[in-house]
């Protein structure tokens, strides 16, 4: 059955829109989710997930048939055995995304479309890049990981927000700074091939492989899945909160249990952590959402400003540690 | 606990962070679409019904590959919006080359003036271009056989080019007669004193280093022959001719061009790029007519202004037999309307003028057999007017 696991189920308690820009068939039997939301920019890849939610259509798909028309000219069409695409926009424009799901006789059940615009890339980062190169001072040290940030995912950080609003933008700030801190520590390729990778332990039963390559964070902010087993935007953790140790060899010993403790949840828990962190839009929210609940288990009564800018920006600096080593135990 | 406190973020994240997302304003049909369309569409005006008799040692296809290269140019920079259409093919292109002759001359004087003033010929100015040109010439220039017979080498004789170096250098007043009736004219034997006093070497060195040539793939654009002899020149494989000497691809003429307009090359020299565009300016007086001029097409005229241009024509293979035509340009659109509209499209608010267009365009075409088309030139005409007006009113495809 060519459905994977973690293309069967959208998260508990969220729709397909919160993981990127979205279809819905009209019945709901099936989805297709863009990683970027439009515009999308000339040049620069674009993955879309097709979620097939209901049983039976589930059961029938064989394959993907994926179709990318630029401005109306003739599609160019892929046929996937697994429900993911990568697209490239070549020129500015309009793009028809359509996907037929296909049974084992190559004959249609469902269709989903999604229409988007392409751009140039953004030319106010692009200048910035261009009179960084021959300036002093700080600049776009790392053009290519602020391309990727500026171009696919702006809307989405520019969106993150608290429950409760606080003044200033401290928080964004620090979401921006965890995002770009992930996106510098693996290319858009190496995080694909560890989505890739987890989706397929997650689709078998292959658990020592799902634990060791789990030890990386996923997605976009590099997030780590007991983390989110264990702070989960809304509902009971899947985890309970467990502070590890910080020295290295104890850490990495704990963090394996806890890896190992991640793996041996309920199998929909773990698709839906693993598909809350493979989405950049939720991705980026739940580093957010993350980030806050660490300042609110340690620092209580501190606002995010409190946290960037007081004391030299320790707090900040701890937070940090916990969301890429921890929890931690702190006495 | 560890008492390292590194606050999470940057200055150049902070300014990063700040842009505003990308808007739909820029989603226009590119202009690529267009000019695939017109090509198309005008296919008999560009590419001979009739094979036309081509000597054995060029390919026999090659004469449907007519080369198109258009650059919309912003106020102070290229736009995004390029389109080409078999513009990566190397093609000979005569006198077209010319203008790397030009471009070659103009960063030597260029580097003279920013160099310590003294004599052009002295010994440290000339070790430090042959340096120079050792290290980033092509290697089958390098390694030519270029002997003292050889009216070329590899160096640039910088006493008769140059009258010294440092701030008040400038060209002699016989090469900058010579280089005149090279552009103006597009004289053969003042290409050929040109040439030879630049040197293959520092042509290539040049050429390389501006990103025009890539030694790697041999695409892009080479002149190692002088317009005057056929002995001392150094040929390498292209696509519509057996391996000549004087070779470009349009995308890449059509960049220097751009270059050459917006005043990107040389860098840091106002004087020298007005001294260059002042050559290729039109209307020449005492000088070449641009292919596509009105007064040579047949019953259609151009829906632009010409500013600069540059011609190129001569014959194929050893039998020097059928003629390719080709041309570099800066075009100005001459509705000013149609430019505003397509800029409100893209900047709806006037409040990013940096990315609107300025209604320049640099074009460059090659490889056209118009001695074998009734149309003679219309057919370039053609897909230029259509393809650029539907782009700028963004017309259905």
């Amino acid at each position: 059955m060519p459905v994977r696991k973690t293309e069967t189920r959208i998260p508990d308690g969220f729709g397909a829109a919160d993981l990127g820009e979205s279809a819905v068939a009209p019945d709901g039997g099936c989805a297709l989710v863009s990683f970027i939301a439009a515009p999308l920019v000339v040049g620069r890849a674009n993955t879309y997930v097709v979620f097939v939610t209901d049983a039976g259509l589930a059961a029938q798909a064989q394959s993907f048939e994926w179709s990318f028309s630029e401005n109306g000219a003739s599609a160019s069409t892929q046929t996937t055995s697994i429900g993911q695409c990568l697209y490239t926009p070549s020129g500015t424009g309009s793009l028809a995304v359509g996907l037929r799901i296909l049974d084992g006789s190559n004959a249609e059940r469902a269709t989903l479309a999604l229409t988007q615009t392409m751009v140039p890339p953004h030319p106010g980062l692009e200048a910035f890049i261009d009179a960084a190169k021959d300036q002093p001072g700080p600049g776009a040290s790392n053009p290519d990981v602020s391309r990727e940030l500026v171009n696919d995912y702006n809307p989405y950080y520019q969106a993150v927000a608290l429950p409760t609003p606080e003044t200033g933008d401290a928080f964004q700030q620090f979401v921006f700074s965890m995002l770009f801190e992930g996106a510098s520590k693996r290319s858009p390729e190496e995080r694909g091939q560890l989505i890739d990778a987890l989706a397929q332990a997650l689709d078998g039963s292959a658990t020592d492989a799902f634990v060791d390559q789990m030890a990386e964070g996923v997605g976009v902010c590099s997030i780590r899945l007991p983390l989110l087993a264990m702070m989960p935007a809304s509902g009971a953790p899947a985890l309970p909160w467990t502070e590890i140790p910080q020295a290295s060899a104890q850490n990495e010993f704990a963090d394996q249990k806890l890896r190992q403790s991640f793996a041996a949840l309920d199998e929909s828990r773990r698709i839906d952590c693993f598909n809350l962190a493979r989405f950049p839009k939720s991705n980026i929210n739940q580093c957010g959402h993350i980030l806050a609940a660490l300042r609110d288990h340690y620092f209580a009564g501190a606002n995010f400003t409190d946290v960037l800018t007081g004391m030299s920006g320790t707090r900040a600096f701890w937070i940090a540690m916990h969301f890429r080593q921890g929890p931690l135990i702190t006495s | 606990m560890c008492k390292t406190t590194t606050p999470p973020h940057t200055a150049g994240q902070a300014a990063i962070r700040g842009f505003q997302p990308n808007t739909a304003a820029g989603a226009v049909i590119p202009l690529k679409s267009y000019l695939q369309k017109y090509v198309t569409q005008f296919d008999s005006h560009l590419v001979p019904a009739t094979p036309p008799t081509l000597p054995s040692d060029v390919d026999p296809l090659a004469y449907k590959r007519v080369a198109f290269s258009i650059l919309p140019l912003r106020s102070k920079d290229a736009s995004p919006y390029y389109a080409g259409v078999f513009d990566d093919d190397t093609d000979f292109s005569a006198s077209l080359l010319k203008v790397a002759a030009l471009f070659a001359a103009g960063e030597l004087l260029a580097d003279a003036k920013s160099a310590a003033a003294g004599p052009a010929n002295s010994a440290s100015y000339n070790a430090g271009l042959k340096a120079e040109i050792l290290a980033n010439a092509d290697t089958r220039i390098i390694h030519a056989n270029l002997p003292a017979a050889s009216p070329v080498g590899l160096y640039p004789k910088t006493a008769n080019i140059l009258t010294g170096t440092g701030p008040s250098a400038d060209f002699t007043s016989n090469f900058a007669a010579k280089q005149k009736r090279m552009i103006v004219e597009s004289d053969d034997p003042s290409a050929g004193f040109c040439i030879d006093q630049l040197g293959y070497g520092y042509i290539s060195a040049q050429l390389i280093e501006e990103g025009f040539f890539d030694p790697a793939t041999s695409v892009g654009m080479w002149l190692a022959g002088d317009y005057v002899q056929n002995t001392y020149v150094v040929r390498i494989p292209c696509v519509n001719d057996h391996p000549d000497d004087e070779l470009t691809t349009s995308r890449q003429m059509c960049r220097l061009f751009s270059m050459i307009r917006l005043k990107l090359v040389p860098e840091h020299d106002l004087a020298t790029n007005k001294l260059m565009q002042d050559l290729l300016a039109e209307p020449k007086t005492n000088g070449t007519t641009p292919w596509i001029d009105d007064s040579r097409l047949h019953g259609i005229t151009t829906s632009f202004t010409i500013r600069l241009d540059k011609i190129g024509v001569a014959g194929l293979g050893t039998a020097q037999t059928p003629n390719v035509y080709s041309e570099g340009l800066v075009i100005e659109w001459d509705d000013d309307h149609q430019v505003d509209a397509f800029n409100a499209r893209i900047d709806p608010g006037n409040s990013n003028p940096a990315i609107r267009l300025s209604g320049e365009f640099a074009v460059c075409w090659q490889n056209l057999m118009v001695d074998n088309l009734s149309s003679r030139f219309n057919g370039v005409v053609e897909v230029l007017n259509s393809c650029i007006s539907d782009f700028l009113d963004q017309k259905a495809l």
